[in-house]
């Protein structure tokens, strides 16, 4: 069971040994890990099953709008926000899952099987109504996703506070997560990570900047390579390149 | 059609088997709303085959217009009766309403028909009152059209083939077609499915369709296999030319 913190300071290591003054800062790795980290959870979560990367929020707040606030609060309609990011999946497959207990005045929420909102996206909202098993009711509810709002259709006369989510979040060490969380990605996929994140480093210390390096003070610095800019529609010359 | 009321299936008895076959479970491609108009839709199409659904009605005679709407359920009016007493429970007995042909009452005055009893062109004129006194009616268009006789009885009672639950109404599906309405169901997922995903759900919504139609003839099969009594009584009075049997 490896961490990200382990992976990263593997990378880091391994990136010091290009050069003793040379080096990345390890906040900069982890950002770069967390990107090939959140990349390969998006990838397995296409084609797994899998409750590894879900979370569940218990209480989140349902506003009425009482005023329109454009863009996106309409007067008179239910909507949350999303309490954190989720991945953008194909029939926002990102939201598990909002339900709100059968009886909310008197239950606790430590029912899993409350009233479970169907997802509807905007442009079949109109057809939901064309049929009365499918109409947007108290017990048949809907969400629909916008931005980073969640709006509900059927709960109009249902006295709703808040409502249970079950998101898949990405993973994210500075806030939500830590460095030493267990993700099952990193075992799977963490020399894939580990060869991504040094790729990143490597080109950094690639920079033309850090070229002039004056501190190995084994060459004179007017030896130093200087980087040339080629346009890449420039014609060789044939003359430098003949053998 | 005999079974316990007690027997029949929930929505969510034939949700539980169908939505694990398809992987549906979050509701993501159709809404639950989708599965229970289709089990309705399943319902309908084997009640319109087998007419395995036999209603009956009672209502207060309208004796203001002489017209009475079929339920929304009714699709195929079998008898009618009018009576006196209760809603129900007739102090003397239920009397045949016949059917007349072409009769379209147009209030509750005259009504038209192709031949009426005052203008026959080979018997010449009868009166009118022999068969205004008569019971009859006729149903066009899903509305019954009675004579004015009837309007003597307070009450009209008609027995028809209906789809099980009135729509609208949540379903609940007799046993003995719990594998045709989950064929269907399946079958008209993955029929929606191979609109959007042609080359996923393609051969799948194929072999569903092989599926629902060895499925329908079962149960046409069972319908008519079914009211085992009815069927074995009729053989038995036709065999003794017992003419006091059931007609």
């Amino acid at each position: 069971m490896r961490t990200l913190r382990e992976l990263v300071g593997s990378v880091q290591e391994q990136l010091k040994q290009t050069g003793d003054d040379r080096g990345v800062h390890f906040n900069q790795l982890v950002l770069w890990a967390t990107w090939f980290v959140n990349k390969y959870i998006n990838a397995q979560l296409q084609v797994q099953d899998t409750g590894s990367y879900l979370s569940v929020i218990p209480e989140v707040p349902v506003v009425n709008a009482t005023a329109t606030a454009a863009p996106n609060i309409i007067k008179g309609r239910k909507y949350s926000a999303l309490p954190q990011s989720v991945f953008d999946m194909d029939l926002d497959r990102g939201i598990v899952a909002i339900t709100y207990p059968y009886n909310f005045l008197s239950e606790s929420y430590m029912h899993l099987s409350g009233v479970q909102f169907q997802r509807i996206s905007m442009a079949k909202v109109t057809k939901l109504y064309y049929s009365p098993y499918e109409k947007p009711g108290a017990d048949n509810p809907y969400f629909y996703v916008y931005g980073k709002y969640i709006g509900y259709l059927g709960v109009d006369n249902v006295p709703l506070s808040s409502v249970e989510m079950w998101l898949r979040t990405p993973y994210d060490p500075f806030t939500s997560h830590s460095l030493d969380d267990y993700i099952p990605v990193i075992d799977q996929f963490g020399p894939d990570i580990a060869k991504n994140v040094f790729e990143m480093g490597r080109f950094e210390l690639l920079m033309p900047s850090d070229r002039v390096n004056d501190a190995s003070a084994q060459i004179p610095g007017q030896d130093v390579p200087q980087s040339r800019a080629v346009s890449v529609n420039q014609e060789i010359n044939t003359d430098q390149n003949a053998v | 059609m005999q079974f316990s009321q007690e027997g029949l299936l929930s929505v969510e008895n034939i949700l539980a088997n169908v939505l694990e076959e398809i992987n549906e479970f979050d509701y993501r491609n159709v809404s639950r709303g989708w599965f229970i108009d289709k089990i309705q839709s399943a319902l309908e199409e084997l009640s319109f085959d087998a007419m395995f659904v036999e209603l009956f009605d009672d209502y207060a005679f309208p004796s203001d217009t002489l017209k009475l709407k079929l339920p929304v359920n009714a699709f195929n009016l079998k008898e009618v009766y009018v009576y006196n007493g209760g809603l129900g429970q007739p102090s003397s007995g239920f009397d045949k309403v016949w059917w007349k042909r072409n009769v379209r009452r147009i209030f509750d005055g005259d009504y038209s028909a192709r031949m009426k009893p005052e203008n026959d062109p080979i018997y010449g004129d009868k009166p009118a009152t022999d068969v205004e006194n008569r019971l009859y009616c006729n149903c066009v268009n899903g509305i019954i059209d009675f004579s004015i006789s009837c309007s003597s009885y307070g009450f009209v009672r008609i027995v028809y083939n209906g789809t099980y639950a009135p729509f609208a109404e949540v379903p609940f599906i007799p046993p003995m077609f719990k594998q045709y309405v989950h064929s269907f169901l399946v079958e008209r997922y993955y029929r929606v499915m191979k609109g959007r995903d042609y080359r996923t759900y393609g051969v799948m919504w194929k072999d569903s369709v092989a599926l629902l139609g060895k499925e329908q003839r079962e149960a046409m099969v069972r319908a008519s296999r079914l009211d085992k009594k009815f069927a074995d009584d009729m053989k038995q009075y036709i065999a003794s030319m017992n003419t006091n049997g059931p007609v």
